[in-house]
């Protein structure tokens, strides 16, 4: 009884404490790219600032009932993934679907906001949606060739059993025998992350921010929010498979120290072409994590 | 008591009357040939009952014409074989008949109605005689007749391709006369079960023997449209008058396989060698005539060589004579190649008639200017593919099993490439009748409802396809008896000769 | 035996009832189609699981049986055919012809699924091949002749497939009946059974679109008469599903006893089938993404859609075939809505070219509903059946170690968001162009069919475990290995474990969050009209075409082009062009119109005969 209570009051704060912390995370990369760039940036908390203003705002332009349900659509998406991920070894809703399960939920936020943009009707949005799908065609090739390999390494799909597998100091994480795959992984993510080099789906100078042009107030405040889950449950996924999870505290800490690697790699990069961000997922990416997969499959 | 001998009897008085019904009133010779097949027809259907009543299920009956008894004597054989044949005849030619109605021949009128009954008479005696030299002479009758219809339409087109006809069909004959020439020369014998039954004992030299089989093969050959020797087909389908077509695929075609498969299986008897020869002829046939058919533009050619096509199947079947099964589903083509072909050249008469073009592109539409003509084509071409709910489809489905059941697994195959290359042309010609919009010059020919009692013969043979298509056990004991009969030597030497 | 004969008479005298009288008044001929289909499904839902003999063919009786998974594919047909009958009563345009023959072809598709014997199995094969020709022909769309024909030439060919596996085995076991030559084909020889096997899968392979037979495919199905579309591609395509089901785990029971190369517990055929349903599954959405008209896109989706059954039925194992079903059923729910959109869009504005399409939103808001359900199944989003299937085929892939074909598969199912959202955006989204400013919502027929398509599309999204069920149960009754660790909502393989209902219920949850947080914040200004356009806070004039829907994903192809050229259908048009020159060769040899010619040819015949009777062995 007092478990499944401690698992509620966890299931209504863990979203709040995790849209906070990706506030932060948000914060964080403005700052560090600032930093690295030879600015001061702003200071780290401005997205809570953002958000808040952004939702008090008046009278933001509405274009119909889908455009209102994307933003809805994006930001519930992204909710129902975090609970099926394993945050600082509390399972969740964990144990009622696996990983697949969870790469597919992870669909429904990019779907929800492709339709509200698409009502919008602005070319410029449509235009960034069609990137962000051919780019998602890119990694998500890479993301499964990786997830595989840890699947056949451990024999299961299920978050958990793979966590447990990590258990027992740094020397077990599957970072070590599955680099390769890690590896594959990590470039995978900085494309589901929409860091540079494969930001073009929201690259400002080419198509005035892709999806987000016609959204503003509360809109863009839940597609805010959502972005900030987002990086939590993408770093995550990361940590769980490869880096042994943890707990609480490990567990973000871990989170961050891979979306850092992400923003270092994003500070420096310029940007693909969309073309080319395909083209280079299937090369060199999908090649390193299809020598890990074999590899797994040869050592089994 | 009505007898076989009816059957050749009638038509031979009506085909001489003919100039004296002319006499009494222009309008008449029109109505001869329906007549006359209207009797024979009855005749044959009310002889049908004696043919399944005796211990094996069925009979056979020889009538001996002239009180001499056969062997010395010439006789005429009524078993299931004969009568099956005599009846795809019988029923061709009926509607073939009733299209004569609105049919206006060249003149003399009389003239052609006179070869049209001669043909059928020619082709009905060659199926009912027991007697080889007799079979020569009905071969003589029906092939001579044919080469006058084929030309009879006095253009410089129709003369070449009746002479081209007459060149390969007169030297066929010949060859077929000089194989009986061996036969009696050895044997001292003419009719065909005593024939039989002397090389069954083995009185002829084998050597002799299969030169008697090349002679027969290639001299009936002509008839049976096998490859090198079916040059004339598509000449004589274009030149000659639609009803003589569909008599020429369904009545002349059919009596030369009759006579083929006669010769081959009841006197000469089944051999691997013999088989072989007509699994290769066969399937040379079938494939050489689809292939021609796939870029013919013009319909009445494509349907020429769809038939010369559907004849190698057959003959193809006939080869796969190990099984009953290829057999059967051989006589069964015949019975629905003769139908489904014989429809839709009368069928496509009428979609012509009153604009006389025959070509794809400009019969195009004609799906939505004439319906039911069309509509009845279509029922024949899809029973020609062999589709379901039509007769084509159990003779094609019996084939094939039967030939993979005999062993010819490749022949099978290749005769379904072949068939594979008649359903794209079939296909593409239905694509065309029904695809697209008619042309003005084919709206406004003549109306399909002016020919009501050509349609009425199409509507009675398409009714055939459909009832033997949705229920084939209607005519199936026919086939199995005309098998036996055509396959088993004793069952005919004994019917015929009383006891071995 | 009498109810069979009742219900094949309901439907073939209701095709000749809607064939005589449709021409006098197309209320008729809608009518007794219509009622024609309930009555068939009154009909079978009394028939139980029993078998019926009718004499046929020289007094042989064929077979008529039904067992659960007959059950399973003729509810599923009729299913789909009532939505398409219902559908279909906004198409007076139609002729009586196509109304005949849908019934035909109805009962031909069911009767497929009933046959327990090879003459009555092929003859309903062929029933079903022929009249979806004539359909496409009679009352097909644009370029309907060349897809007819392709269409046809394509299935005669597979049905011929089919008959010579059959034959082969009739010859080998002297039996028609399936259970027959079940019994007997351990006395087949393992060359001549396997190459049976290989003939029938490769003929059912056909009408399932399986690469590299899936040529004629796109054609037939974006040229057909689109209210029959999505029983084309959904019911249709599925006999063949069927018939490789019944070829290599019924009939080939005995294919496992043949020696064979073995890769990863499956036999060497069931390897190969792997690979190609995952090349076609991935191929075909690759080429899906880049089709210009909705149906074409479409018809490549359910060319892809089908390599995954494939895929799944080559592993073979309880997931496997689970997996195959499930999809199968899925596959027809989802695209048979897909395809009854598309033809309501089609009979509001006339065109399918995506390009000229867009913001159909607010014209045909209960379409445009229904198209994202049924998109969110094509996609495989869960809560619907499309992931329940896809699911269970994933873990198929990875359980049974077969990596780099479900790879392949995963970038396909990823490859589909792509097309999927260029279909609906460019249709329903969007600026509205000026000529549909009156595009009304499609009629009740319509939205009706949706709702009725959507509800198992969703029970069997949160009630995964009762479709394993059905399929389990199906397995079983064939004695094949079948998944039984799931309850109602949730299903669980070696891998992993999926709840329908908690994923749904969360989803539910979280939605109702996000609209709270929706509401917390400020109130919303209204947009002008749908027709005002704009361009990043800058006015345009509406001479500029801001409908973003042409060459849509044009990156990509430029660099998949070299992927995309790789084509069957070049190959084939070698082949039919190979064909025609060795045609015209024969034709001018043989019948070359010289007479003497012809003389010449007989008598060469004549003395190569002669001269060989002596080789000829009497």
């Amino acid at each position: 009884m007092n478990a499944v209570g401690l698992n509620i009051t966890w299931i209504i704060f863990m979203p709040i404490l995790v849209i906070i912390i990706g506030l932060f995370y948000l914060g964080a990369a403005r700052k560090i790219t600032a930093r690295i760039q030879n600015r001061y940036g702003p200071p780290i908390y401005q997205n809570i600032i953002d958000v808040i203003k952004l939702f008090s705002k008046k009278n933001p332009t509405n274009h119909g009932v889908m455009f209102s349900l994307g933003p809805v659509m994006a930001f519930s998406g992204m909710l129902i993934s975090l609970l099926f991920i394993p945050i600082g070894n509390k399972a969740l809703l964990s144990f009622n679907g696996d990983i697949i399960v969870l790469l597919y939920l992870l669909v429904i936020a990019p779907l929800g906001m492709a339709l509200g943009v698409g009502e919008g009707g602005n070319p410029m949005g449509t235009i960034g949606i069609a990137r962000a799908l051919t780019l998602m065609l890119g990694y998500e090739v890479v993301l499964v060739i990786s997830i595989i390999s840890v699947i056949l390494y451990t024999g299961s799909a299920s978050f958990m059993e793979i966590i447990k597998m990590q258990s027992g100091g740094v020397g077990h994480w599957f970072i070590w025998p599955l680099f390769l795959s890690a590896l594959a992984m990590d470039m995978a993510l900085q494309g589901m992350l929409g860091e540079k080099p494969f930001d073009q789906p929201v690259a400002p100078h080419e198509v005035a921010s892709g999806p987000m042009v016609e959204f503003g107030g509360k809109y863009l405040g839940l597609l805010q929010l959502y972005h900030a889950i987002g990086i939590v449950v993408e770093t995550g996924i990361f940590v769980n498979l490869f880096l042994g999870g943890g707990t609480l505290f490990w567990w973000f800490v871990k989170s961050f120290a891979v979306f850092f690697v992400a923003l270092l790699i994003n500070a420096v990069m310029p940007r693909f072409r969309i073309g080319q961000a395909f083209a280079f997922f299937w090369t060199y990416p999908a090649a390193i994590g299809l020598i890990g997969l074999i590899l797994v499959a040869i050592l089994k | 008591m009505v007898s076989p001998i009816l059957l050749i009897a009638i038509p031979l008085f009506m085909a001489f009357s003919v100039p004296i019904w002319g006499l009494i009133s222009k309008k008449l010779p029109k109505l001869v040939p329906f007549f006359t097949f209207a009797i024979t027809t009855a005749i044959l259907v009310s002889l049908l009952p004696t043919l399944f009543s005796g211990q094996q299920g069925f009979n056979l009956t020889s009538v001996t014409i002239a009180g001499i008894k056969p062997p010395y004597g010439i006789n005429l054989t009524f078993g299931p074989a004969s009568a099956f044949f005599a009846l795809i005849i019988q029923l061709v030619a009926l509607a073939a008949s009733l299209y004569l109605f609105e049919y206006e021949p060249p003149e003399p009128a009389e003239k052609f109605y006179m070869l049209f009954i001669l043909v059928v008479l020619g082709a009905t005696g060659m199926v009912l005689t027991g007697d080889i030299f007799n079979m020569f002479v009905f071969l003589e009758i029906t092939s001579i007749s044919s080469y006058a219809l084929t030309a009879i339409n006095k253009t410089g087109h129709s003369a070449e391709a009746g002479f081209k006809y007459l060149l390969l069909g007169s030297l066929g004959s010949t060859l077929f006369l000089l194989g009986i020439a061996l036969l009696y020369g050895s044997l001292r014998t003419l009719n065909m079960a005593q024939l039989s039954l002397y090389i069954h004992q083995g009185h002829l030299d084998p050597k002799v023997l299969m030169a008697v089989v090349v002679l027969f093969i290639v001299g009936l050959g002509v008839e049976a449209e096998l490859l090198p020797l079916n040059g004339w087909v598509p000449d004589a389908y274009e030149a000659a008058p639609i009803p003589v077509v569909s008599i020429l695929s369904g009545v002349v075609a059919k009596a030369g396989l009759y006579a083929l498969a006669r010769v081959l299986y009841t006197i000469i008897g089944i051999e691997t060698g013999v088989l072989n020869l007509l699994l290769i002829f066969g399937i040379l046939t079938l494939l050489s005539g689809e292939l021609s058919a796939l870029r013919q533009k013009d319909i009445r050619r494509l349907l020429a060589y769809s038939s010369i096509g559907q004849m190698g199947l057959i003959i193809l079947a006939l080869g796969g004579g190990n099984s009953p099964m290829a057999m059967v589903g051989g006589l069964f083509q015949a019975f629905n190649h003769a139908i489904a072909k014989g429809l839709m050249f009368l069928a496509l008469g009428i979609m012509a008639a009153g604009f006389n073009k025959w070509d794809m592109e400009s019969l195009a539409g004609v799906g939505k200017a004439k319906p039911y003509t069309t509509f009845l084509f279509t029922i024949g071409l899809l029973s020609t593919l062999g589709l379901p709910l039509f007769s084509g489809f159990w003779s094609k489905f019996l084939i094939i099993f039967g030939l993979v059941h005999s062993g010819q697994v490749v022949y099978a195959a290749l005769a379904l490439i072949g068939s594979v290359i008649e359903v794209v042309y079939f296909a593409r010609l239905l694509g065309y009748l029904y695809g697209k919009d008619p042309s003005e010059e084919l709206l406004n020919s003549t109306l399909e409802s002016k020919k009501g009692f050509a349609l009425l013969g199409m509507t009675f043979l398409a009714a055939f396809v459909i009832l033997i298509g949705v229920y084939p056990d209607f005519i199936t004991n026919f086939i199995l008896g005309g098998t036996a009969e055509l396959v088993y030597k004793s069952f005919y030497i004994s019917s015929i000769l009383g006891g071995i | 035996m009498m109810k069979l004969l009742y219900f094949i008479g309901c439907f073939s005298g209701g095709a000749l009832l809607a064939f005589l009288l449709g021409s006098f008044s197309p209320l008729l001929k809608k009518f007794i189609t219509f009622l024609a289909v309930i009555l068939g499904a009154v009909l079978f839902a009394t028939m139980g699981t029993s078998t019926y003999q009718l004499s046929l063919l020289f007094g042989n009786q064929v077979i008529f049986g039904i067992d659960t998974l007959t059950q399973f594919m003729v509810w599923m047909t009729l299913g789909i055919a009532f939505i398409v009958s219902l559908v279909l009563w906004s198409h007076s345009e139609l002729s009586p012809t196509f109304f005949a023959l849908f019934l035909l072809n109805v009962l031909g598709t069911v009767l497929i699924f009933m046959s327990r014997d090879i003459v009555s199995f092929f003859f309903s094969w062929e029933l079903m091949s022929w009249t979806a020709f004539g359909m496409i022909l009679s009352d097909g769309w644009e370029k309907k002749r060349s897809a007819a024909v392709k269409y046809f030439m394509w299935s005669a060919a597979g049905a011929y497939m089919v008959l010579i596996g059959f034959s082969i085995l009739f010859a080998a076991t002297s039996a028609i009946r399936f259970e027959n030559i079940v019994m007997s084909v351990g006395r087949v020889s393992h060359g001549w059974l396997i190459t049976a096997i290989a003939f029938l899968v490769a003929g059912f392979g056909v009408k399932a679109a399986m690469m590299p037979f899936h040529v004629w495919a796109p054609d037939a199905y974006s040229e057909s008469p689109h209210p029959f579309t999505g029983f084309f591609s959904g019911i249709l395509s599925k006999t063949g599903v069927y018939g490789i089901f019944i070829a290599f785990f019924y009939l080939a029971a005995r294919l496992e006893a043949v020696p064979m190369l073995r890769v990863h517990g499956t036999s060497i055929f069931g390897y190969i089938m792997v690979w190609i349903g995952a090349i076609t599954a991935f191929g075909a959405s690759l080429i899906a993404v880049h089709q210009e008209y909705g149906k074409k896109l479409l018809a490549w989706s359910s060319v892809s859609q089908l390599g995954y059954i494939i895929f799944a039925f080559g592993i073979a194992d309880s997931l496997g075939m689970t997996g195959a079903l499930s999809h199968a059923l899925a596959h027809a729910l989802f695209k048979a809505l897909l395809f009854t959109i598309l033809a309501g869009v089609i009979m509001r504005t006339g065109t399918d070219h995506m390009a000229s399409l867009g913001g159909l939103i607010k014209r045909m808001p209960l379409s445009f509903i229904f198209a994202v359900v049924g998109g969110l199944a094509l996609a495989g989003i869960p809560m619907t059946i499309g992931f329940t299937s896809k699911w269970i085929i994933y873990e198929a892939g990875i359980n049974g170690g077969y990596i780099f074909p479900t790879t392949l598969i995963f970038a396909a199912s990823t490859a589909a968001f792509l097309y999927y959202y260029r279909f609906v955006y460019s249709i329903f989204l969007g600026p509205l162009h000026e000529e549909h400013q009156n595009v009304k919502e499609v009629p009740a027929t319509y939205w009706i069919s949706y709702i009725l398509l959507a509800i198992p599309i969703f029970y069997f999204g949160l009630y995964p475990g009762k479709l394993v069920g059905i399929i389990s149960t199906i397995l079983q009754s064939y004695n094949l290995p079948a998944l039984t660790t799931y309850t109602a909502t949730s299903v669980t393989t070696p891998l992993g474990t999926f709840n329908g209902m908690v994923v749904g219920l969360g989803f539910g949850a979280a939605l109702i969050v996000g609209l709270i947080v929706y509401f917390i914040g400020g109130r919303v200004r209204k947009a002008a009209s749908q027709t005002d356009k704009y361009l990043a806070g800058e006015v345009v004039t509406n001479e500029f075409e801001l409908h973003y829907s042409v060459d849509f994903y044009r990156f990509l192809e430029r660099k998949l082009s070299w992927l995309l050229k790789i084509s069957a259908q070049k190959f084939y048009e070698f082949i039919g062009e190979l064909i025609r020159f060795v045609a015209d060769i024969n034709r001018k040899m043989f019948f070359c119109g010289n007479g003497q010619a012809y003389l010449y040819y007989m008598t060469i015949v004549l003395t190569i005969l002669i001269l060989s009777i002596w080789r000829i062995k009497p």
